[in-house]
């Protein structure tokens, strides 16, 4: 009986040894959703109550965990505007304003359904506690994240996350009452460089309203680009 | 004349952003439209007679990127081409009834173009800029107002996004990571006609009317600090917008978040002496007292704190707040120091109140000394202002709640302007509907309350009671503003 626990033990083993960490899952999370440094081309679609929507193309640019900066290239009606995150500190460029001024995290992402963080905050190792829990699904696994500090976008988050390649599927996002606020869904599986694929594809639903969904498309993205520390300014914005 | 200066100004832009070895030209800006009725105050101490209360606005704005070169030159212009008109305005006829002078040739109907921004910034690293033409910069984080602001057109403050013209500078900046360093030379523009500056700095040989040189100069240090932004300035100018000469003044700014979702922000200016105008009580006192100092040439306007060594202060605090539905609170106190007392404001509704029985009695206003400054004036430069904020008193309250999608994609705003020490109002009411991606529609609306009587100054005659929004050329005024982006 001793021989043939110890024979399932050693068959179990390499299962047991490719099983990934509750950090491994994050790191790998992080590093496809907010790669350490990329230019991206994206476009975003609001889907309102009334069914109708608006459409922005958006130029982003990623340096470091914590320097993001957006620049809206249509519709004209938002031409020229521009978000930076800077640290825990971020800002929007108002061309008629001719100026910037100072914006929260949990504000919403140009009156869709993502806030500022889900956009310009893709790091959950630094801003969550993780934890495994048991997922709906076989092939997915399930991390239950906390957030270490207020300023990260939800208080609390299940990702799932597909097993066979570690790429995310979909996420439910939840507020300081525990009621879920938002879900998303991963899809459009690209590999825009060479190692490198990520979903093209981010669908987030409203919860509270459930007419509401906004979609953010990566149309394209550049890796490693060299972006001088001085795009992620204050002073910058609106050059 | 004016219609070669607009075909010279578009077709300038072009040129230059064509001859530009051009990466990927930006191009877009918007056609607007505003119909604004406003009624007049006939019995107001404000003359009404150049106040049309039906007045139309097209604006036809263009706005223009080049970038060449290394990654962050640029020319950029953002200019307006302007064509405003008005008719039926109202005054008092010699009997004191009100009457419509549509006759009136009004100076409003001319032509004008706004050169909002024109500016070339060659970027020799990422860590030095230099910029020369012209350009809006505001560093400081009042939102309605900015009291460190004193290089631009003075912006509206029911509307802080209508007013776009900067000034004309040239600008060296060093950014680096975490700081900023700049410095600014502006020179005024003291001559130019329709919008288009033909002359810098000094008076023109034909129209000498000092020999001194008009500027303001800046130094300016930026740091984020403890997630906080913090703006230093130093300003050094000479008879540039205002009457001081060769003075120093100094400003800071402050904005940070605080409990998350909290922006709490100050700005102050600091300086000795003040360039306000105040009125002479002896020369108000009377009607006779006024022909008095009439027949001496003495203006009833004096600079008298203009060398002052005390120290004046504008300070701005104030919050803002983002709600989870997306509404927005901004609450914002300001405080300045050379603002009129009620003794002083009381002399300046005598004063008023003579100008007003001068033009009743129909005499030649407008050759009284100093009278015209009494009237208070508008800039030349930038956009026609919906509200013109020259605040007159020291102690302001300024409330803006904004809600976007009351339903679907109407916006709806409040503005509240309110002088603490009258407790006089101004509310603007708006609603904007954003119809599709590149067409907005709106509807302002502009109220003044008067506040109460027991804290106003009070004419002679008939002895009514005046605030300073109470003592507005106009009951209400209602605008249309349809806005076209391409």
């Amino acid at each position: 009986m001793k021989k043939v626990i110890h024979l399932l033990t050693l068959l179990a083993l390499p299962a047991l040894a490719a099983e990934p960490t509750v950090n491994q899952l994050l790191a790998k999370y992080d590093s496809i959703m907010g790669p350490l440094s990329f230019e991206a081309q994206t476009q975003m679609t609001a889907t309102r109550e009334d069914g109708t929507s608006r459409t922005y193309v958006m130029k982003m640019l990623k340096k470091d965990n914590d320097k993001f900066r957006i620049y809206f290239a249509e519709p004209s009606s938002v031409k020229g505007q521009e978000v930076l995150r800077n640290g825990d500190n971020l800002w929007v460029y108002i061309p008629n304003l001719k100026r910037s001024t100072r914006i929260a995290n949990r504000d919403s992402f140009q009156g869709g359904d993502f806030n500022n963080a889900d956009v310009l905050r893709v790091n959950y190792q630094i801003d969550y506690h993780g934890t495994l829990i048991p997922s709906d699904s076989e092939d997915t696994y399930c991390v239950e994240l906390k957030a270490k500090n207020p300023d990260t976008a939800y208080d609390s988050i299940k990702l799932y996350i597909r097993k066979s390649d570690l790429m995310p599927v979909k996420g439910q996002y939840f507020g300081t009452s525990g009621q879920m606020i938002r879900s998303a869904a991963f899809s459009d599986y690209q590999e825009f460089e060479k190692g490198y694929t990520r979903p093209a594809k981010v669908v987030m639903q409203n919860e509270q309203v459930k007419a509401r969904k906004t979609e953010l498309i990566t149309k394209s993205i550049t890796l490693k680009v060299d972006v001088p520390v001085q795009r992620f300014t204050q002073s910058d914005l609106g050059k | 004349m004016r219609c070669l200066l607009f075909i010279g100004v578009f077709s300038g832009l072009w040129g230059t952003l064509a001859v530009a070895h051009a990466a990927s030209p930006e191009v877009n800006g918007y056609v607007s439209s505003r119909t604004s009725f406003t009624r007049a105050k006939v019995t107001g101490l404000l003359p009404t007679e150049d106040l049309p209360q039906w007045t139309e606005l097209l604006e036809l704005n263009a706005q223009l990127k080049v970038p060449y070169g290394s990654k962050g030159s640029f020319v950029y212009a953002d200019v307006s081409a302007i064509l405003q008109g008005g008719i039926d305005a109202h005054g008092l006829d010699a009997e004191g009834q009100e009457v419509s002078l549509n006759a009136r040739d009004f100076k409003i109907t001319q032509p004008a173009v706004s050169i909002n921004e024109l500016y070339l910034l060659h970027e020799y690293a990422p860590w030095l800029n230099f910029l020369i033409g012209k350009k809006r910069l505001t560093w400081g984080s009042g939102f309605s107002y900015n009291p460190t602001d004193l290089l631009n057109v003075r912006k509206d403050p029911t509307d802080p996004t209508f007013q776009r013209a900067g000034a004309w500078m040239t600008r060296v900046e060093v950014p680096l990571e975490k700081y900023t360093l700049t410095a600014v030379f502006a020179p005024s523009v003291l001559k130019q006609v329709a919008g288009l500056p033909y002359q810098y700095v000094l008076w023109p040989d034909w129209d000498k009317q000092d020999d001194q040189a008009h500027y303001q100069a800046v130094l300016r240090f930026y740091a984020l600090v403890a997630d906080a932004d913090l703006n230093l300035m130093l300003f050094f100018g000479n008879r540039y917008n205002d009457a001081f000469e060769s003075k120093f003044r100094y400003g800071l700014s402050f904005s940070r978040n605080f409990f998350t979702d909290y922006e709490v922000h100050l700005e102050a200016l600091f300086h000795t002496g003040t360039a306000r105008d105040y009125v002479d009580a002896s020369c108000v006192s009377s009607g006779l007292a006024a022909l008095g100092c009439a027949q001496e040439q003495r203006s009833p306007l004096e600079k008298r704190h203009l060398n002052s060594s005390e120290i004046y202060s504008k300070v701005l605090v104030g919050m803002r707040r983002q709600f989870a539905d997306e509404s927005m609170l901004s609450i914002e106190y300001l405080f300045q120091q050379d603002g009129y007392n009620a003794e002083q404001y009381q002399t300046l509704v005598n004063g008023l109140d003579l100008l007003r029985q001068a033009r009743r009695e129909g005499l030649p206003v407008n050759r009284i000394p100093g009278a015209s400054a009494f009237l208070g004036g508008t800039s030349q430069d930038g956009n026609p202002a919906r509200f013109s904020f020259e605040p007159q008193r020291r102690h302001y309250l300024f409330a803006t709640f904004q809600k976007p999608r009351i339903k679907n994609d109407f916006t709806a705003q409040l503005v509240l302007i309110a002088n603490l020490e009258d407790l006089s109002t101004l509310w603007s009411p708006s609603v904007q509907w954003s119809a599709t991606e590149w067409l907005t529609l709106s509807l302002l609306g502009f109220l003044p309350a008067p506040g109460l009587n027991a804290f106003g100054a009070k004419t002679a005659t008939p002895g009514e009671f005046i605030t300073e929004y109470a003592n507005v050329p106009f009951r209400f005024r209602a605008m249309f503003e349809a806005r076209l982006f391409y």
